[in-house]
């Protein structure tokens, strides 16, 4: 719960920051809503990962896709 | 007057060796023992000059860019649709090489270091010098190589005389009963991780080929290489194969036997420093270029505002991609190598036969 709460806070500074540096460098509309949506996910996850809701790794899909190909490379 | 930004020829061959020793420099030689018992350093040589052609391969793409970033040269060659499916591609391998190198940075520091101290907290404090070296840009970075690549040799050989008197070269015996199919087994892993893992390099910003471009890439294949066969030799030769293949890090064990009239002992922390400097630049380089490839496919004009956001990304991934140790050996055996291969030769293979057959088109129109 204090890392969730550390994160949101960290990513709230985060966000504030980088959006008025965003606006000063004039970015268009777009970058902006990306900004928004990339650091939402990012924070998302991560208190999903503290609140200890287990994540399936993203290899074990990789894993599931190549297995045919490496019955085939390796002897 | 104003210097034309770039890397020089040394930043490159500084960057490229800490890049390619990365994290395998204490992972590799377990997976190769275990594979290939003590015929492992076989293997090192087979797919060291494998690696070589490949390389090469690397360095003619690079040379076919002419200087542009490789993303946006695709783009001009392939049009716009391919080279995003491309950097989307890559976008998601870059991803998954920084979380296993932040991954192995956490591990390795935690099963004999730093024992006691949450993962959590490694993590951030490798993540916090990660974005700072971002945020200060490849130049400074490949600066801090320049001074820690003397040090780090210096260490290495110290550690390699250091080692001498412990080894048992029975150890080595019997070098009759090799059986191919454990080389061959070996040696493609061994391709695929260290050594094709080297791809993302290329996304690099600031790097531009000149005409040393090859020679730079080779010698630093050919010196890494050296490395290894040198690690997993003194391994075999200290340890034996078949009790090295007991421990995920065989290479701190075997700093571990470091004495010398009892007086030069405890060198394994001294060497593990070392490694982590390795390790650190592998993570480095794998997030600037992860943040090249996110810059080219959202044609992002502010780069340095996503850096924290991918950090964070790249935080999590490094807990949840490898949910055990047993799920990592069996990945690296069997998996990781047909993944790299796919994506750090097939898709190089492609570009590079794109691109020729492009330039022989232009060519015959004009």
């Amino acid at each position: 719960m204090l890392l969730l709460f550390c994160l949101l806070v960290f990513s709230g500074i985060v966000y504030f920051k980088d959006f008025k540096e965003l606006k000063n460098n004039g970015a268009k509309k777009g970058e902006k809503v990306l900004y928004t949506i990339v650091l939402l996910v990012a924070v998302v996850i991560n208190g999903i990962y503290f609140l200890d809701i287990k994540i399936k790794s993203p290899l074990v899909f990789i894993v599931k896709m190549l297995k045919p190909i490496s019955k085939i490379m390796y002897f | 007057m104003e210097r034309e930004k770039k890397l020089s020829d040394n930043q490159i061959w500084v960057l490229l060796f800490m890049f390619t020793l990365g994290d395998a420099i204490i992972f590799a030689p377990q997976s190769l023992i275990v594979e290939a018992s003590n015929h492992a350093w076989i293997s090192v040589i087979i797919s060291t000059i494998l690696s070589l052609p490949v390389v090469i391969l690397y360095v003619k793409i690079l040379e076919q860019a002419k200087g542009t970033p490789i993303l946006k040269h695709l783009e001009v060659q392939m049009g716009k649709w391919v080279a995003k499916t491309i950097a989307a591609i890559f976008l998601i391998y870059t991803m998954i090489l920084c979380g296993f190198a932040l991954w192995g940075i956490i591990d390795s520091l935690k099963t004999y270091l730093l024992v006691e101290t949450p993962p959590e907290a490694i993590a951030a404090i490798s993540l916090i010098l990660v974005i700072y070296g971002l945020y200060k840009g490849i130049i400074p970075v490949a600066r801090t190589a320049q001074i820690l690549f003397p040090i780090f040799i210096v260490f290495s050989v110290v550690f390699f005389v250091a080692v001498t008197p412990e080894l048992k070269f029975e150890n080595l015996l019997p070098i009759k009963g090799i059986k191919v199919s454990e080389i061959y087994n070996s040696s493609l892993n061994f391709l695929g991780f260290p050594y094709l893992e080297i791809f993302p390099f290329l996304f690099l910003p600031l790097l531009k080929s000149t005409e040393k471009t090859k020679k730079i890439f080779v010698t630093t294949i050919l010196s890494t290489g050296v490395i290894f066969l040198l690690i997993t030799l003194l391994i075999i030769l200290v340890l034996s194969a078949p009790f090295a293949a007991h421990f995920v890090y065989p290479t701190y064990i075997l700093a571990q036997k470091v004495n010398i009239g009892t007086f030069l002992q405890r060198l394994e922390v001294l060497m593990a420093m070392m490694w982590y400097f390795t390790e650190f630049f592998f993570f480095i380089l794998n997030f600037f270029a992860l943040n090249e490839v996110f810059i080219y496919l959202f044609s992002v004009k502010n780069s340095k505002v996503f850096i924290i956001p991918l950090a964070l990304f790249v935080f999590v991934l490094s807990f949840i991609l490898v949910p055990d140790t047993a799920f990592s050996i069996a990945f690296n055996s069997r998996i990781w190598a047909p993944f790299t291969m796919i994506l750090a030769l097939l898709i190089p293979l492609f570009i590079f036969f794109t691109n020729k057959w492009k330039q022989n088109k232009a060519r015959l129109e004009q």
